[in-house]
């Protein structure tokens, strides 16, 4: 049977190479979507690590750029405004953070270990962070007042980071590796949090360290980019108002900007799925114009074949099996643009530079894109071939 | 030639199915053109307070290494004040920051501002339309006089639909007089672009004077009848003579670019500023095409199947002497009429798409629209999309045989 079909397909090849490459261009477009939807939705469902709710983030901005104030000035001023913040009536923890959840800046290195390079994100953090974002520490402690002491800079990692430095979350203690000795300050774990996506729930999870800021420390950055400040449920603005007034009360050189993280985290999520959606309605709109098509080219087929249907059924056939004649034809170009199709987006995961689309949703993407366009082409064809049920062979043989 | 046009119509209306069809595709995707050309007007056309853009020159970029280190980032206030001033070939030149995002809290509510510190002359090289006041001026700016220019979203948001000149507000702990405001400037022409812009000379220190690389640019407007190329190189030769006061750099780069370049780059990849717009266009029409082919492909496929409603008339055309080239011709007619009324519902429904979007704040102060420009890049479009889902099968039924033909055999 599906020889004999091989064989008509090939009979009439240069009309079916067209249609084969209509569909294969249709499954590249679903592809890219269901990839890109599959993408985001298996990111949603990974744990986050934080707490967006009831928390702010304060960006300061320097006007001067850091030139004329000395990091110690700059880690006491800090100190003093996280003093203030914590001391006002409707906040319940304050710390600095570099980068905060959802902001669209952040810190990115590149070590090269073993020859594997690493890459990872990082923000300086004062001590209380963990207590403003809910942060769950799974080994070791966060930064406590006695990190002062410290001859090295403490850091804490994410599970993530830990578990590609040292292949386990048990670190507490160890060195980064590539750090101390002669070119740099020594970095040493005090502890490991559970998680932490800094771009959000839609982010991929990634590697997270955290290093200590403070203005007592021997070593190290002595303030951050940005406040931190967790608020009980319901705060309204102008408590929100009274903080800006204090800060700038007691630093007039800095400027500072309030975001809530509910905000910032709407935001994001608003510039992740927008252009997503587009896609989606475009590619929608495109395999309906590509479904329309094709019953359009279908019906003209099975119109210019009566002759050779009618023939089929005055030897015998029944209309049940012409009626499948005609679809067993379709879906066969379709599974063969399919196939194609597949082999084609097959070589993504063997590029490295894709590794982060992994492996398991481009099959689904595939999976889907199959189903999607064997559905639209069984519903594309489901009319025409039942055009041809009504053929009688008599009539049919003596057409044109 | 009318008769083409005739016979087109009246192939159109006996298949009301296909026709129905192909209008479909060839709308929908025409849609999708225009709405992209409308962005792209959006963004490159003359239609903004950039109002000279082949006269215009920008400072974006600079960039200091050394052997370790190197920083790079918009200009620096400092490097832009030691070049520009006295520039041969140049008319009028101004230094402004980009934009930065403030809040304030006003009457119980807070208002988020994108605010930009600009010079005096900003408001003489770039063309805003004032509703009530006027810019301040160079004096103004020296003076550091707390004066700020709103646009009219952002007076509506203070100050109600009321006039607010002389009135006062409250930004970032500065209490600033109101001198002008001005009609909203899309947030598409990201070169001018903000809810309020005040004198450079009101930051909290004075110290962005020295930055060479920072968060400022710088634009000029050329004398008529000067050289883009003669003003870009003596830039580029006064850049090279800016002390480096940091010890860790020892090169400093920047380069003046046509406005359109400029544009280019900010949007979409830095290295246009130098290959110039034609990359750019090229690369968007290789983009227009691809999208092209699906819908093309369908259309090509239908037309395809449908060789056999003509092989009749295609036959007795034939053997009275037509040459395939005229049946190419009329074929290929018929398939531009088709493409052309699906081209005006694209147009409508352009429209209406772009209302939606202005009206909708995606993109804040759009004001796409379906202006001449766009019209015409759609008519090339439509153009471009008939030919090339028309000429393979218009090819095809050309070369019918005519025997063949008139007895139905057809492939």
């Amino acid at each position: 049977m599906i020889r004999h079909l091989l064989k008509l397909a090939w009979h009439r090849k240069r009309t079916n190479a067209l249609l084969f490459l209509e569909i294969g261009a249709s499954f590249l477009v679903v592809f890219a979507v269901g990839a890109a939807t599959l993408y985001v939705g298996a990111n949603w469902r990974q744990p986050l690590g934080y707490d967006w709710r009831d928390a702010w983030s304060i960006r300061i901005t320097d006007e001067r750029m850091g030139l004329s104030q000395t990091p110690e000035e700059d880690g006491r001023l800090m100190a003093r405004l996280l003093d203030e913040v914590r001391r006002m009536p409707g906040v319940v923890a304050a710390a600095g953070m570099d980068s905060p959840p959802y902001v669209d800046w952040t810190n990115t290195s590149n070590f090269v270990i073993d020859g594997k390079t690493v890459e990872f994100n990082s923000s300086g953090a004062t001590i209380d962070a963990d207590r403003v974002l809910r942060l769950k520490v799974i080994a070791g402690r966060w930064f406590t007042r006695e990190d002062d002491a410290a001859a090295w800079l403490p850091v804490v990692l994410d599970r993530d980071l830990a578990k590609t430095f040292f292949g386990t979350v048990s670190c507490v203690g160890k060195t980064i590796p590539r750090t101390g000795g002669e070119n740099g300050i020594e970095k040493r774990v005090v502890g490991v949090i559970d998680e932490f996506r800094k771009d959000g729930e839609l982010s991929r999870p990634g590697n997270f360290l955290f290093q200590y800021v403070s203005g007592e420390a021997k070593s190290g950055p002595t303030r951050t980019d940005a406040l931190i400040v967790r608020v009980p449920p319901g705060t309204g603005i102008d408590v929100e108002e009274a903080v800006v007034a204090r800060l700038r009360a007691v630093a007039p050189q800095w400027s500072f900007n309030v975001r809530p993280l509910e905000q910032l985290r709407s935001t994001r999520f608003w510039m992740v799925c927008s252009p997503i959606a587009v896609l989606a309605i475009i590619a929608a709109f495109l395999l309906l114009m590509v479904g329309l098509g094709l019953i359009g080219v279908l019906w003209q087929n099975v119109a210019r074949r009566t002759r050779e249907l009618g023939l089929r059924r005055a030897m015998g056939a029944t209309r049940m099996g012409i009626c499948r004649q005609v679809l067993a034809e379709l879906l066969l170009i379709i599974a063969m643009a399919v196939a194609v199709g597949t082999l084609l987006v097959a070589q993504i995961p063997l590029f490295s530079i894709f590794d982060l689309l992994p492996i398991t949703i481009v099959w689904g993407a595939i999976a889907l894109a199959v189903a999607t366009i064997l559905g639209i082409g069984v519903a594309a064809g489901l009319y025409p071939s039942w055009t041809t049920t009504r053929i009688h062979p008599a009539e049919a043989l003596h057409h044109d | 030639m009318l008769s083409t046009l005739k016979l087109a119509v009246k192939v159109l209306l006996r298949r009301k199915f296909f026709t129905f069809v192909s209008l479909f595709a060839v709308t929908f995707t025409l849609l999708v053109l225009l709405v992209s050309a409308a962005m792209l007007d959006g963004i490159f056309g003359p239609n903004g307070p950039e109002d000279r853009p082949d006269r215009t020159l920008v400072v974006l970029k600079a960039e200091s290494a050394g052997k370790e280190s190197r920083r790079n980032g918009w200009a620096g206030y400092g490097l832009l004040a030691r070049t520009f001033p006295d520039m041969p070939g140049v008319e009028r030149s101004t230094i402004f920051a980009e934009p930065r995002k403030l809040t304030t809290y006003h009457e119980g509510r807070k208002i988020t501002v994108m605010t930009r510190r600009t010079d005096g002359e900003f408001w003489k090289v770039f063309r805003f339309d004032f509703v009530e006041g006027g810019p301040y001026d160079t004096d103004a700016e020296a003076q550091a006089l707390p004066v700020v220019v709103l646009n009219e979203s952002t007076r509506d948001r203070f100050f109600g639909a009321r006039r607010a000149v002389g009135k006062t507000l409250e930004l970032d702990g500065r209490r600033l007089r109101v001198v002008g405001v001005v009609r909203d400037v899309p947030s598409l022409r990201f070169l001018t672009t903000a809810d309020m812009w005040f004198p450079t000379s009101l930051s909290r220190s004075d110290a962005y004077k020295k930055e060479l690389v920072g968060d400022f640019a710088g634009v000029m407007i050329l004398a008529p009848g000067a050289e883009a190329s003669d003003v870009s190189a003596e830039f580029r030769r006064r850049v090279a003579t800016v002390p480096m006061d940091d010890p860790r750099f020892d090169t400093l780069t920047a380069s003046a670019v046509p406005l359109l370049g400029a544009v280019a780059s900010f949007f979409f990849f830095e290295q246009l500023d130098s290959a110039g717009p034609t990359v750019m266009f090229g690369v968007l029409w290789l983009m227009a095409l691809a999208f092209m082919a699906l819908p093309a492909l369908n259309l090509v496929n239908l037309n395809l199947s449908r060789i056999l409603e003509r092989a009749g008339e295609i036959g007795v055309r034939k053997s009275f002497g037509a040459t395939s080239w005229t049946l190419v011709r009329q074929f290929l007619m018929e398939n531009i009429v088709l493409v052309a009324i699906g081209g005006l519902h694209a147009a409508l429904a352009t429209m209406i798409v772009l209302a939606i979007l202005n009206r909708s704040g995606l993109i804040p102060y759009a004001t796409l629209s379906l202006n001449y420009r766009v019209l015409g890049w759609g008519m090339l479009l439509t153009l471009v999309f008939g030919i090339v889902s028309g000429v393979l099968p218009a090819w095809r039924m050309s070369r019918l045989h005519p025997v063949g033909a008139l007895q139905g055999r057809f492939e």
